[in-house]
């Protein structure tokens, strides 16, 4: 099953075999990083959408090629610009900043769309003092369907005509891949993860970055949506995903969670059995810590935990 | 001072002198600048905090504040949550809200203010993967709830893995029902047991249960909605669009497994089975997306339509107020427009202050048209008494009008001021329906009332399944001069007296 996740420095790639000088090369790659992380918010051309114009005089947080690196890479929290220094690699960080330096003195009009001192971006982050949970589709990131066993089956169905309003069946409509009930919690780039709540299952972890929700959200502020689907991007490294069969036997009924020093804990039936789960990042960036306690019909509780280390190959992404 | 400013006084002046006095005054409310001002939804808490969700964040409350900038905004509930389009204020500690995937509670349960329990209520409905299946919620008058479950659109997609079972004939369509209960009024009781309640919708994004215990449903105008109807929803019943058949075990066992092709195939049979609008809004004049309606609360602190009902437009800049009544044991009623201009586009949801005289109105259009506002608005009664025909009633002859004002009798009297023509739109597959029949009517008397303000006008030939159009003449003035605010009103006619 195919699925998606933003290459980290992939658009180095893009442009190989493309005979141009090694400065405009760079730039060029910095451009298309830029429309796929900054566009979203600093607007097509950089002239501001919801974060500012980066074409005009008007400089807020530095404008040497140093300068522009690290906010890049360490964003500006107080401003909801993420981080991206997990989820990009310093070289096409600092394209990136080539690029924005190459468009800083195009002095285009603004585009900016949002009142001055919003904040909001189609890039939620949390961190580990503050966990950030989103209730939405998921995408299922290569989670086998063995793994979805009480979830229905979309089948191919003829494509609806809109203008006609007639069913074509010589072009069937193939569904999409996505998780319709996840809950998905960022803990900054140490880990973020996605758990579903019809399988009452854990079903990937990943770090470096969380989500680009402009496909569902759209980009600025009260975005149109963009897409046909409505599925985020999730942004990082996979570092696991659930296989096989579930660990307990019987029909899952997710009940909820309660907030555990901002986590949720998860708690829901499989069966007979009672379990609650709290995942938490441990003390190496990307592994999940997870406690469990699991009562059952006569009432007797044990309690474990286990960490989930890296089970998906580094270049799988 | 040049030419033009001189030119610009003269109108200002002119207008000021000529107009009525304001009867209702329009605010935006700031909101948080940390959040996407899309609402969800609206409420109150017992309290008096303004409680409010966001598409595509958590929940809000904030004490309502005479300065729309100085709201003190507090986060109830920080995480974001999946379209939470219908609120449920048990208090400032405890909430219900239906997202796309369950009706969830959140609660503060160790009272610092910010809600740390997420109970799943109720979530025994399909989720298929499709951006609108968007769900409305009211309270059933005990401590259950109706919850309306919208189809999906032919304008996404669905996964491969859904919640709940996937019906193949149910994914066919413009908007369709593949997953359970999709287009469907379900009840849900205290321990989220779902059972199922009427049928037949495609996007009926606002739900009420009225004072009289009568539960109302508006929908909107695409396929099988040939414009946007209000309906009087009752156990059982059948409102017009078929894909949700696919989860009516019965229909599909003993009359057709493919509802949507059958009545595609056989409209009369169609017609047949579904239970029409208790009031239709014709399209681009009263309501092109109406969203939830509210019944305007007793007395006169919004101005003299208590027991009406308003209805918001997601499409247009309106508030449409809407008038009922029952005719040969079925509710029918008529649409004029209240507020206009400023209010904007995407009025989403409304409430009113616990003082009856402001109502918030939350909007959000994501999707939907560009000329629309996300954010929060507020409007209140100025106490000026506005000139509006006030209600509608229809009786053997015609109709019955009543203002809010006194009028001269030879001004009411004059048949030139109403002129009326009835149409009707065709419920079908195709996407809306242009006016069918327009035919105009003759307005033959008016017979006015002795305090001036009701008229009874004989209109020959009105016929049922028709909507009559009032449109009231520019020399319609009251008694103290004011010139009518909305001067045309859709009745719409199920049944003759």
């Amino acid at each position: 099953m195919e699925y998606r996740l933003i290459p980290l420095a992939a658009t180095g790639i893009l442009l190989a075999g493309i005979s141009v000088d090694a400065d405009d090369a760079i730039i060029q790659q910095g451009r298309q990083t830029f429309s796929t992380y900054c566009a979203p918010c600093h607007g097509p051309e950089g002239a501001g959408l919801l974060a500012p114009n980066l074409t005009d005089a008007e400089v807020l947080h530095g404008e040497s090629l140093a300068e522009i690196t690290k906010i890049i890479g360490e964003g500006v929290p107080a401003r909801s610009m993420p981080p991206w220094g997990g989820v990009m690699d310093d070289a096409t960080i600092e394209a990136t900043a080539h690029y924005v330096m190459s468009i800083m003195d195009d002095n285009l009009p603004s585009g900016m769309v949002a009142t001055p001192d919003t904040t909001v971006t189609p890039f939620p982050f949390g961190s580990a003092e503050e966990p950030y949970v989103l209730r939405t589709f998921m995408p299922t990131m290569g989670v086998g369907d063995e793994v979805f066993p009480h979830h229905g089956n979309g089948m191919a169905t003829p494509k609806y005509d809109a203008k006609g309003g007639t069913f074509n069946i010589e072009k069937m409509q193939d569904p999409i891949d996505g998780v319709p009930g996840g809950v998905t919690v960022n803990f900054g780039e140490a880990l973020s993860y996605c758990f579903d709540t019809t399988e009452c299952r854990l079903l990937y972890t990943w770090q470096g970055g969380f989500m680009d929700m402009t496909d569902y959200w759209g980009a600025g502020q009260g975005g149109q949506r963009k897409k046909f689907g409505y599925v985020p991007t999730v942004l990082g490294n996979m570092v696991w995903r659930a296989d096989g069969p579930a660990e307990f036997n019987g029909t899952p009924r997710f009940r909820g969670y309660r907030k555990v020093e901002g986590a949720p804990e998860f708690f829901y039936e499989i069966g007979d059995y009672q379990i609650t789960l709290l995942v938490t990042p441990s003390d190496e960036p990307g592994v999940a810590h997870c406690y469990y306690t699991v009562t059952d019909s006569s009432g007797q509780k044990r309690s474990f935990s286990r960490f989930l280390h890296q089970n998906i190959e580094e270049d799988s992404s | 001072m040049n030419r033009r400013k001189i030119i610009n006084g003269l109108l200002i002046l002119a207008l000021a002198t000529g107009l009525n006095a304001e009867s209702y005054r329009v605010e935006a409310i700031n909101m948080p600048g940390d959040v996407a001002p899309e609402v969800g939804d609206l409420d109150f808490t017992p309290e008096g905090e303004l409680v409010v969700s966001l598409r595509r964040h958590g929940i809000l409350m904030a004490k309502p504040n005479a300065n729309p900038a100085a709201f003190d905004w507090r986060v109830f509930a920080a995480d974001s949550l999946h379209n939470p389009t219908g609120l449920d204020v048990v208090s400032g500690s405890e909430v219900l809200v239906s997202q796309m995937q369950e009706l969830t509670r959140i609660t503060d349960t160790d009272g610092d203010g910010v809600a740390d329990l997420y109970e799943n209520v109720a979530d025994d409905w399909g989720v298929t993967g499709n951006y609108h299946e968007s769900i409305a919620i009211t309270r059933d008058g005990g401590d259950g709830w109706y919850l309306a479950i919208g189809t999906a659109s032919h304008n996404g997609p669905t996964f491969y893995h859904t919640r709940g079972e996937f019906a193949p004939y149910g994914r066919t369509g413009r908007n369709f029902a593949a997953g359970p209960w999709k287009g469907w009024i379900v009840h849900a009781d205290a321990e989220g047991n779902i059972t199922p309640f009427a049928k037949g919708f495609r996007a009926h994004n606002g739900i009420i249960r009225d004072p009289q215990g009568r539960i109302w449903a508006t929908d909107n105008q695409g396929d099988w909605r040939g414009t946007s109807p209000l309906y009087h929803v009752e156990k059982d019943n059948f409102y017009g669009h078929p894909s949700s058949l696919i989860w009516d075990k019965n229909f599909t066992t003993n009359v057709f497994k493919d509802p949507l092709q059958l009545y595609i195939d056989d409209w009369d049979a169609y017609e047949a089975h579904r239970t029409p609008a208790a009031v239709e809004f014709p399209h681009g004049l009263m309501s092109n997306s109406p969203s939830e309606p509210i019944v305007i609360p007793t007395g006169n602190a919004f101005g003299p339509f208590a027991g009406q009902m308003l209805v918001g437009d997601i499409a247009g800049p309106r508030i449409t107020r809407v008038m009922v009544e029952e005719v040969s044991g079925v509710m029918q009623g008529a649409c004029v427009t209240l507020i206009s201009g400023d209010i904007g586009g995407g009025n989403n949801r409304l409430v009113f202050s616990p003082d009856d005289s402001q109502l918030y109105v939350g909007q959000t259009f994501r999707g939907w048209t560009r000329n629309s506002a996300d954010g929060l608005k507020r409007v209140s009664y100025t106490g000026e008494t506005p000139f509006e025909m006030q209600n509608i009633s229809i009786t053997k002859t015609g109709f019955r009008l009543t203002f809010t004002k006194p009028v001269d009798e030879s001004t009411l009297s004059r048949l030139s001021h109403y002129k009326a023509q009835s149409y009707w739109y065709k419920s079908h597959h195709n996407y809306g329906s242009p006016q069918m029949d327009v035919t105009e009517l003759s307005v033959t008397s008016a017979q006015v009332s002795a305090d001036g303000r009701t008229v009874n006008l004989t209109i020959p030939g009105i016929q049922p399944k028709r909507i009559v159009q009032f449109d009231l003449g520019e020399g319609l003035v009251a008694a103290d001069g004011s010139t009518i605010g909305n001067p045309t009103i859709c009745y719409t006619v199920r049944k003759l007296r």
